[in-house]
């Protein structure tokens, strides 16, 4: 059995070629975003560390730009990770429309414990362009359809809703990691106690 | 002799500091005033040509900010200026003596006075940049530490804290105790934007040709018309005037060959901007103009040098990351592969490790050593000529497909380490030798994602060849090879997951495609009676030579959950025309077939 090491967080960001994923990686670990001098693959991974519940944790977040066509590389990607981040382009409908195929897509390959509770993380970005998504209500519902799923609008270039989108993923992720632990070392059997209500029956 | 010595010496150390020693030296030891007379021109004409340096240091002032310091109280002593002057007294003092060479000494002390008075206003005007750069570094911390204030802030606020009423009161209060946070930044774009339009207007107003015939070379955005209206419209706090100097400077800072006098606060002093445009030296302003049109904004994409600069841009990406991913190789190597070898360590290797090199790390040294000793030097040999570097690509096609070995053996590998663990005492006595932050497992992903980021790097030096046909020939080349490379390694790693395959797959070619489809066969009578007709997933694999069709299925046993592929049927032809006939034929009903459900899936 693989031991976890508990102060890593793994974060997969997903979605079709061209939507800023690595430029919102890059906003998120560097701060920085350049029009002139955009690198085009960036690192292939980075790690910045949050804090979340008063503890610190290290986000490991793997970019997967290039791989978008060739899904059976991801599969050592996907395995492990704590949260996935699914991108599109609020310019571009088309691209939130794939949201679902790399929904599906990751779940296949990564194939966590509980598909329906892996926490996902929905991301339109380029709102310096377009400041409102037209898709706003359908991601809306599509997220609230899904599950542990939260949506947001951020811009990879000024960077606007960049820092509270990681937040949450790493929220998400740290919840998911203390799951799996959990799951992974069965608690004690909790001895019922007196002052503890029973919720079994109606009470009403 | 002595002024070409002290000339190299200068121009070896580029300081003033050595410079001033080294004079002071000569002072002593040769006091005839002919000397002393020329080391000391030497000497100002140092100064005077190091002047574009200085400038340059004003522009670079996060490096050279505590160099700059020194500098100014050194300067603000002025001694070297003293002993000018004393020299010229001395000069003065030997006329008065009556001395044998009073004509020659007589022109050389007023051409001493006459450097001593240039001088040292060039040290009033150097004086007056210093302090203002230091004055532009002091608002450059400020408006960082701000937005770290700002970050940490926001990173610190629980979010858990918002589930409450108060909680959220007491983080919406503190967000907006922090000056506001939203409204700040909405201002430092509107400066930003309004910079912007500026920059456009201004480029559009150079662009209007005076003279039909046009100067080739672009000139430089005018910064101090923008800087000046960015001094009118400016109407935030003071640390945030600039925001695009900040910006600018924190580009600067990683970007150093890039020199370019970005624009200076307002000083309270009233020293003038145009004091440091007046003064660059010519060498910098050519550098500076080549840049400039590298840095002006996507407007003129069509602009030929803006494409060769992005081009060249990537191609630096290139050849950077490539000289990134060759170290990382090395280290996962020397740091993890070659240590199990050492006699050191052997007590650390946990058992099943043992013997198992070739399993974890695969045929990684095979491609460290294409890579080290062959892609990058070709790389780099085009670093000049962007134009070569399809052909690099396109040669070494075949090398490539060593991708495909370590991508198969990934899995097994990936086995392995998950049985060992990423805790075992070997892996972390190396990860801490290595002082890598992430595991080897996150290390051993390296070139499956290097393989993948070629292509993207390809497609956007496409994107700024247009201007050449042949070049974009050979990228496009290179491009297509570098996907087909990618595809195969793609497919060849559903490949390792056949099982029950009697006989070697390597015998039916490469494999050229794999997926998955469906495929409908009779069921035998006695077993189901009612559903005669039943489609079933298979995956098939198209060989060379053959097509394999294998059952997919889940392999479910103990932790390692694996998908494989149970081989079930081979196709194989008698003879090329049967073949090719079967194969029109399998493709139409297959077609057509994927077509049916396609659209029985669309009625769903």
């Amino acid at each position: 059995m693989e031991t976890r090491k508990r102060a890593f967080l793994k974060v997969i960001i997903l979605g079709d070629s061209g939507v800023g994923k690595t430029s919102l990686m890059n906003q998120y670990v560097n701060r920085r975003f350049s029009n002139e001098y955009k690198a085009t693959i960036g690192a292939d991974f980075l790690t910045r560390d949050v804090t979340v519940d008063n503890k610190l944790v290290t986000l490991q977040i793997w970019d997967t730009a290039g791989q978008e066509r060739f899904a059976s590389l991801g599969v050592a990607f996907y395995r492990g990770a704590d949260c996935c981040v699914l991108v599109y382009d609020v310019t571009a409908p088309n691209t939130m429309d794939s949201l679902d195929a790399w929904r599906n897509e990751f779940l296949e390959q990564a194939d966590p414990l509980h598909h329906d509770e892996f926490p996902f993380v929905v991301i339109g970005n380029k709102t310096d362009i377009q400041a409102k998504s037209e898709k706003n209500s359908v991601t809306q519902s599509w997220c609230s359809g899904k599950g542990n799923v939260s949506y947001f609008e951020t811009s990879a270039k000024n960077g606007s809703r960049v820092e509270e989108a990681f937040q949450t993923v790493a929220q998400k992720a740290l919840e998911q990691d203390t799951e799996l632990t959990k799951e992974a070392y069965p608690s004690p059997i909790q001895l019922p106690q007196d002052n503890n209500k029973s919720h079994e029956g109606c009470s009403c | 002799m002595m002024a070409t010595r002290i000339m190299m010496f200068f121009l070896l150390y580029n300081t003033i500091e050595i410079t001033m020693c080294q004079f002071q030296v000569v002072i002593i030891k040769n006091w005839t005033i002919e000397k002393l007379y020329s080391i000391c021109c030497l000497y100002f004409s140092c100064i005077l040509i190091q002047k574009p340096f200085l400038l340059h240091s004003v522009v670079y002032i996060k490096i050279f900010h505590r160099k700059n310091v020194y500098l100014l109280e050194k300067v603000s002593k002025a001694k070297d200026v003293e002993q000018g002057e004393k020299m010229k007294t001395s000069g003065e003092q030997l006329i008065m003596d009556d001395h044998y060479a009073v004509d020659s000494i007589r022109p050389k002390c007023i051409e001493l006075q006459r450097m001593c008075d240039q001088y040292r206003q060039l040290l009033r005007r150097r004086r007056e940049l210093l302090e203002k750069s230091h004055d532009l570094q002091d608002r450059i911390d400020n408006a960082n530490k701000w937005c770290n204030k700002g970050i940490d802030l926001l990173a610190n606020q629980q979010l858990d804290q918002g589930k409450s009423h108060e909680g959220a009161d007491l983080a919406v209060v503190d967000i907006e105790n922090f000056a506001s946070v939203q409204k700040v930044l909405k201002r430092i774009e509107d400066v930003h934007g309004m910079c912007e339009s500026r920059k456009e207007q201004i480029r559009k107003m150079v662009n209007v040709p005076k003279r039909p015939v046009q100067a080739v070379k672009p000139e430089p955005v005018p910064m101090s018309q923008v800087d000046g209206d960015l001094k009118r419209k400016g109407t935030t706090e003071n640390t945030y005037r600039h925001p695009d100097i900040y910006e600018k400077s924190a580009r600067l800072r990683t970007d150093i060959t890039q020199s370019r006098p970005y624009i200076t606060p307002p000083s309270p002093a009233g020293g003038s901007f145009s004091s440091l445009s007046d003064t660059l030296s010519d060498k910098a302003r050519n550098s500076y103009s080549s840049m400039s049109t590298t840095t002006s904004s996507g407007s003129s994409v069509s602009d030929l040098d803006t494409m060769m600069a992005k081009r060249r841009h990537v191609l630096n990406e290139l050849i950077e990351t490539e000289k990134t991913y060759v170290t990382q190789l090395e280290d996962i190597l020397k740091g993890y592969c070659y240590e199990m070898d050492n006699r050191h360590m052997q007590h650390l290797i946990p058992e099943e490790l043992i013997g198992k090199k070739e399993i974890l790390f695969g045929n990684l040294e095979q491609i460290y050593n294409f890579h080290k000793n062959i892609f990058l030097h070709e790389l780099q040999n085009c670093q000049d000529a962007p134009a070569k570097v399809g052909k690099c690509f396109v040669q070494r096609n075949e090398e490539f497909h060593l991708y495909s070995i370590y991508c198969q053996n990934k899995l097994r590998s990936e086995a392995l380490r998950n049985q060992i663990g990423d805790q075992n005492p070997f892996f972390m006595e190396c990860q801490r030798r290595l002082r890598h932050k992430l595991p080897l497992g996150a290390y051993l992903l390296k070139p499956v994602q290097r393989i993948t980021k070629y292509q993207l790097l390809l497609k956007e030096m496409l994107r700024f060849t247009d201007h050449d046909r042949e070049c974009e020939t050979q990228l496009q080349e290179a491009l297509d090879s570098m996907l087909d490379v990618v595809r195969y390694v793609n497919d060849s790693m559903h490949q390792v997951s056949i099982v029950g395959f009697p006989g070697n797959l390597a015998d039916h070619g490469r494999l050229l495609m794999q997926g998955g489809f469906t495929v409908s066969t009779e069921h035998k009578k006695e077993k189901i009676k009612d559903l005669r007709f039943k489609p079933m997933q298979r995956h098939m694999f198209l060989y060379e030579k053959s097509i394999l069709l294998c059952k997919k299925k889940e392999d479910q046993h103990q932790h390692s959950e694996k998908r494989i592929y149970c081989f079930k049927n081979l196709l194989n032809a008698p003879s090329l025309p049967v073949k090719e006939m079967w194969v029109k034929e399998i493709k139409r009903v297959l077609m057509n077939q994927f077509d049916q459900i396609k659209v029985t899936f669309e009625i769903c």
